[in-house]
């Protein structure tokens, strides 16, 4: 460390006019302020949003029975965060999801040789109750995180366990970031009429367990613009099959790992966010999917208000799992079989809209997306069977923030 | 920070507004209490209680502010020094009673800068001395200030913490902002508005504490090598780029007192200076009085 002295000296050496100010200048430019810390936000956030969730009906002509309808899924979600202290922060939430329908549990083959799928007939009713905390440590050049999060069903339940941080570094243009979290899950399928049999009563009292690890890095590239990249990877092992499908067996563990890259530029002329995500999944059952999705962030004023729009697009497409197959289940062989459409080839595009608005304190919020999916939009070539399970679905969501 | 802070900023997004004022109220707040004088848990404090103990190690930023210190010390040969403060103990401005030569002979060997070990690191003071940031805390936090309004984007603003002011940019209508600088006979009056774009503006005079005895002023700016206060100049006021700069040279100029005015111009100083005759000096003075 250059004594004060010398750099007093040194600082009106190199300038060929010395003077007071330039020196003083200089010496002022070399504090270093705090002024750009990890801020702990001040602020107390109560969040209260409502989403509905809606699948579309499933086409008569391609199911077995008469019963169209799947799912449709209400869920009210309460948040309040609340800073402790000058480095910590609280966040807890409660979620209340009640889910009704049916869901395709088998396959067979009509008289025109198609795909036809089996609805679950008597429409489930059901709830689920969950609850997280989370508390934050701010520091001067990151924050860590753990959380906790509980959530029951009358068929399953689930604990899981988290830590996560992030590390500011290079004059806080880059953010180093890291998590891992892991769960305990317990099934307890219910009883189709009142006997317990088959793969519910295979499943019953079964386990799941998940670890996931995260490393991250965020880099701001320039004033305009961040870029995001990431890497992860999942384990889930125990009782992973689905006890609901007929005829649904599939390895006990399975290994995920996903690549994942952000990026955010804000476009000065037109006063718009841009934000456009890629993400890269591949597991050892088979299944490789790609995911991109692209968001712009807009302020506009309509009739005198001033409101943030954010329409958004997404298209999503994945490779089969070795094991899916749509053979009826009494033709299914092999180690491990399943017709679960999430484990098929195919394509998903979803587009919707954010908006945004503020009044004061409080900021209302309203959101609205189409999915929907086919299995020619997946970009891996036709199968041999079609996937008429494949869903499409909206959601609409409605929420209010409130600072104090 | 013991005078008014006020922000004056201009978004078109109120939630934008609000953050930045808070952030940077936040700012003040934490620089104000860093270095207060009077909380006993204060960093300065605890440099303070340490004198003629162990050495304290400080953080990057009281480093930086204390290098700073340093070299204002080393610039104003001697005048601009942060261990003055103790002059206080001796010169009560609520009173009406002068300090004895003794109580100022007495206090005088407890001050001097060039007398504390100061490492760039480590800072140690010997028994009863003191030092006191109160000289730049004010004009650095109006700077980190500044900073916070940026950094959330604001483009249009003011910070004025007790009349030390920074800008960003200049008003929404793209007029400069309009800085009177106290008469220091009425200070209710402005002896001079100087417009600024940009930068930063603060004010030393000799109105702001002082007491009169047997008809004279006697100012808190106390020169640290005699232990009187200045008498020569009645106002100094400096534009740089700096609130922290403008500050100390504005300051600087009030101790330097006769050559107050030769020294800021060779310091390339952009200043107004009016002494206690009224008469105006600097590159800000404007046109000659009628």
């Amino acid at each position: 460390m250059v004594k004060p002295r010398e750099a007093a000296v040194a600082a009106t050496k190199i300038l060929n006019k010395s003077t007071a100010l330039s020196a003083l200048t200089l010496s002022a430019m070399a504090i270093p302020g705090v002024s750009n810390a990890a801020v702990v936000p001040e602020n107390k956030t109560l969040s209260v949003r409502y989403t509905q969730y809606q699948e579309e009906d499933m086409p008569q002509e391609r199911v077995q029975g008469v019963n169209t309808q799947r799912y449709s899924i209400d869920v009210l979600q309460v948040r309040y965060f609340t800073p402790v202290d000058e480095k910590y922060s609280l966040d807890t939430s409660v979620q209340y999801e009640t889910l009704s329908g049916a869901s395709p549990y088998d396959n067979t083959l009509n008289s025109n040789g198609q795909t036809v799928v089996n609805l679950s007939g008597a429409t489930i009713e059901e709830t689920r109750v969950d609850a997280s905390v989370a508390g934050t440590r701010y520091f001067k050049e990151g924050t860590l995180t753990s959380s906790v999060y509980i959530s029951k069903e009358n068929d399953y339940q689930s604990l899981g366990l988290g830590l996560s941080g992030s590390l500011e570094i290079n004059q806080k243009h880059t953010t180093l970031l890291g998590s891992i979290s892991t769960s305990f899950d317990e099934l307890s399928p219910t009883p189709l009429g009142s006997t317990l049999a088959g793969s519910r009563l295979e499943a019953d009292g079964q386990s799941k367990r998940s670890f996931s690890v995260y490393e991250g890095v965020t880099q701001v590239l320039n004033k305009f613009s961040t870029v995001q990249l990431g890497i992860g990877y999942t384990r889930l092992s125990g009782y992973l099959s689905d006890p609901y499908r007929s005829a649904d067996r599939r390895p006990d563990t399975r290994e995920q790992t996903t690549v994942t890259a952000q990026y955010r530029h804000y476009l000065t002329q037109m006063a718009v966010a841009w934000h456009l995500d890629y993400r890269f999944y591949q597991d050892d059952w088979g299944v490789q999917a790609n995911t991109v999705s692209s968001s712009v962030w807009k302020d506009v004023d309509v009739f005198g208000l001033h409101i943030t729009l954010a329409p958004n697009v997404r298209y999503h497409w994945q490779h089969a799992a070795d094991f899916y197959t749509l053979a009826p289940t009494g033709d299914r062989s092999g180690e491990y079989y399943s017709d679960d459409f999430r484990l098929s080839a195919y394509g998903a595009v979803s587009v919707g809209i954010d908006m945004q608005y503020h009044h004061n304190d409080t900021v209302f919020n309203l959101g609205f997306s189409q999915y929907n999916s086919a299995e020619n939009w997946g970009l891996t070539g036709s199968q041999d069977s079609e996937t008429p399970a494949l869903v499409n679905f909206t959601t609409l969501s409605l929420g209010v923030d409130y600072h104090f | 920070m013991g005078s008014p802070c006020a922000f004056k900023l201009y978004h078109r997004d109120q939630s934008v507004l609000d953050r930045a004022i808070k952030v940077a109220q936040q700012e003040v707040a934490r620089l104000e209490k860093k270095y207060s004088h009077f909380l006993v848990a204060s960093e300065l404090s605890i440099i303070n209680k340490q004198a003629g103990f162990d050495p304290v190690q400080v953080d990057d930023e009281t480093a930086g502010l204390l290098n700073y210190a340093a070299m204002c010390f080393e610039l104003s040969d001697g005048l601009f020094d942060i261990t003055s403060g103790v002059l206080r103990r001796i010169w009560d401005f609520s009173s009406t009673s002068l300090p004895s030569q003794q109580q100022l002979d007495d206090i005088l060997p407890t001050v001097g800068f060039d007398k504390i070990h100061w490492d760039g690191q480590k800072i140690s003071l010997p028994k009863n001395m003191e030092i006191d940031l109160g000289g730049v805390v004010k004009e650095y936090a109006a700077d980190c200030a500044r900073q916070v309004l940026l950094d959330h984007g604001i483009t249009h603003g003011l910070v004025d913490l007790g009349g030390d002011m920074c800008v960003v940019g200049c008003q929404p209508n793209d007029q400069p902002w309009l800085m009177g600088v106290r008469n220091p006979e009425n200070p209710q009056q402005a002896a001079v508005t100087i417009p600024l774009m940009s930068g930063a503006i603060a004010t030393s005079g000799y109105y702001e504490r002082f007491m009169v005895v047997d008809g004279q002023r006697y100012c808190h700016i106390i020169n640290p090598k005699t232990g009187w206060p200045v008498q020569f100049c009645a106002t100094v006021a400096v534009v740089s780029s700096r609130c922290l700069v403008s500050g100390s040279l504005a300051t600087i100029g009030m101790l330097k007192q006769q050559d107050a005015v030769n020294w800021l111009t060779a310091q390339e100083a952009t200043f107004y200076m009016q002494d206690a005759h009224g008469q105006r000096f600097g590159n800000l003075s404007g046109p000659p009085k009628e």
